[in-house]
């Protein structure tokens, strides 16, 4: 049964490949498979220099998902422990999420200027939201009958919290990692592309979109998506590992 | 047994004392009353079973003895003391949830010890000690999500145990267990019982469950609760199944089933 997950696949390169042979894209666009195999070879193990390109991509990614994390968890527990609070926020996160957070890069420049600075305000201002709303969401359905249970066995409030409230949202405050972390990914691809800083891969596509090095933008491209499917899938390594018992 | 009876005499043992208690929730602008004037009392060391209907306000009976919820008017005391300030060791309804998923069953059983003892390893080797004293055998290492049904009943009952409480709360524990591990948690419970003869309120919505195990029966009416009906079941202890068939269990049965439904149908 395994060989079955590589007939999709399989079935993608040889549909591209059908496209190119029989001409019906222009081979501007679609390069053929070997022109890009041959393009990602040479950018990725010859002269490397795509790089330097993953890893400012990467870096801001985790820089932007980190702190997002450090503040979002935070807030989130803060507003699902507490109705008020919940209650006089409620508008404006769901306001301030319903921003696409790429319109506020404009903002971000003119306030921070060129640099990672603008980046990272996208990111953690997209990611941030996402991390509250799960932690909220998490920490207010946690199940009564389990606070109940440590006040029965004499803990006090804040064993309560640490103890029960947080392991019962840490699924869903994890859900919210993964979910902010696809994000991240997209945020800095697209803040990448508008002027500012001479690394990273939406920044790389641009430029090779640019000067019309196609099959090396396809190049960038992939790169852009093995980034995003390498984290996803340690991200779910990671969450069965933690959160063991979820679902179950 | 010589060594049984020594536990007789154990420091925490505390009789309870309920007494014309009165509590009721908001409901809209108006406010339930679950329970209405319900007195009902346990001797140091009794076990008594409270049987009534379905939705009647045990569940808020026991939440008020353990002091999780407040109550109107009345008075309930364990050992002389108020809900809050004794150790009440509670089997919840719901036991399978009411268990830690994250935790261990080790680590389960030992939370009522974690108010006063920081050190997880001796919080362990005191569980191990507690469950060899009582002869409860668990896989110590499984979280719950890999135990059985019984197997959790079992952990939530030493939770609510390894703490030495004053008193021990059991709102329906066998309840969602097939009738067969219903029979032998019930002898289990008795075996583990007559180790530490805690004073013990076991709320059932089974009668011959409640009989069986019990010195003391309290028949409550349909919501707002209160007491209809209050036997003494005199059968020796130890109790065997073939009790079950006995004069004294028959008799008890039939006026308990007769108080019942005298109170179910207006």
């Amino acid at each position: 049964m395994r060989i079955w997950i590589t007939v999709g696949p399989l079935a993608l390169l040889a549909l591209w490949w059908a496209i190119y042979a029989l001409g019906v894209a222009s081979p501007l666009l679609l390069p053929s498979p070997v022109q890009v195999a041959d393009a990602f070879i040479r950018l990725t193990f010859q002269t490397g220099e795509i790089w330097p390109d993953c890893f400012v991509t990467v870096r801001r990614m985790l820089l932007g998902l980190c702190v997002s994390a450090a503040v979002g968890i935070p807030v989130g527990i803060l507003t699902g422990s507490f109705k008020g609070i919940s209650r006089s926020l409620e508008f404006l996160i769901d306001f301030f999420r319903s921003i696409p957070p790429v319109a506020l890069f404009p903002l971000f420049l003119l306030v921070m200027g060129v640099g990672d600075g603008p980046k990272l305000a996208v990111v953690i201002y997209g990611c941030t939201l996402i991390m509250i709303v799960n932690a909220d969401y998490g920490v207010s359905h946690a199940p009564r009958l389990r606070r109940f249970v440590g006040r029965a066995f004499g803990l006090n409030r804040y064993e309560i919290l640490w103890k029960i409230v947080l392991p019962d949202a840490l699924p869903q405050i994890i859900v919210g990692l993964r979910t902010a972390l696809s994000l991240a990914l997209v945020l800095v691809v697209v803040s990448e592309m508008f002027f500012g800083t001479p690394k990273g891969l939406g920044h790389r596509i641009y430029e090779y979109h640019l000067v019309f090095d196609v099959p090396e933008m396809y190049c960038a491209i992939a790169w852009a998506g093995i980034i995003g499917y390498l984290f996803n899938k340690l991200f779910v390594l990671v969450e069965r590992r933690v959160v063991h018992w979820a679902g179950k | 047994m010589v060594t049984e009876d020594a536990a007789v005499t154990s420091v925490f043992q505390q009789g309870v004392v309920v007494d014309h208690l009165c509590k009721s929730y908001a409901d809209g602008d108006s406010r339930l009353l679950v329970i209405d004037n319900l007195s009902i009392s346990a001797a140091p060391g009794q076990f008594v079973s409270i049987f009534g209907p379905n939705g009647c306000g045990k569940t808020t009976l026991l939440n008020v003895v353990a002091g999780l919820v407040p109550f109107d008017s009345g008075t309930a005391s364990v050992g002389g003391k108020p809900p809050g300030t004794f150790r009440a060791g509670y089997v919840f309804q719901d036991y399978e949830r009411s268990l830690f998923p994250w935790r261990r069953a080790i680590d389960n059983i030992g939370l009522p010890l974690e108010a006063t003892d920081g050190s997880v390893r001796s919080r362990r080797h005191r569980v191990q000690e507690f469950l060899v004293r009582c002869g409860i055998r668990i896989p110590l290492g499984h979280f719950p999500y890999q135990m059985s049904g019984g197997q959790k009943q079992l952990t939530a009952l030493a939770r609510a145990l390894v703490g030495s409480p004053h008193i021990l709360l059991m709102d329906e524990p066998f309840g969602a267990l097939d009738y067969q591990t219903r029979l032998s948690m019930a002898d289990e419970l008795l075996r583990v019982w007559h180790h530490m003869r805690i004073t013990t309120l076991f709320v059932s919505h089974e009668i011959d469950e409640a009989i069986y195990l019990a010195d003391k029966l309290y028949i409550l009416s349909p919501l707002p609760a209160s007491v209809v009906e209050t036997l003494e079941v005199n059968l020796p202890r130890p109790r065997t199944r073939r009790m079950l068939g006995s004069e004294e269990f028959l008799s008890v049965r039939a006026r308990a089933i007769e108080a019942f439904w005298r109170n179910l149908t207006p």
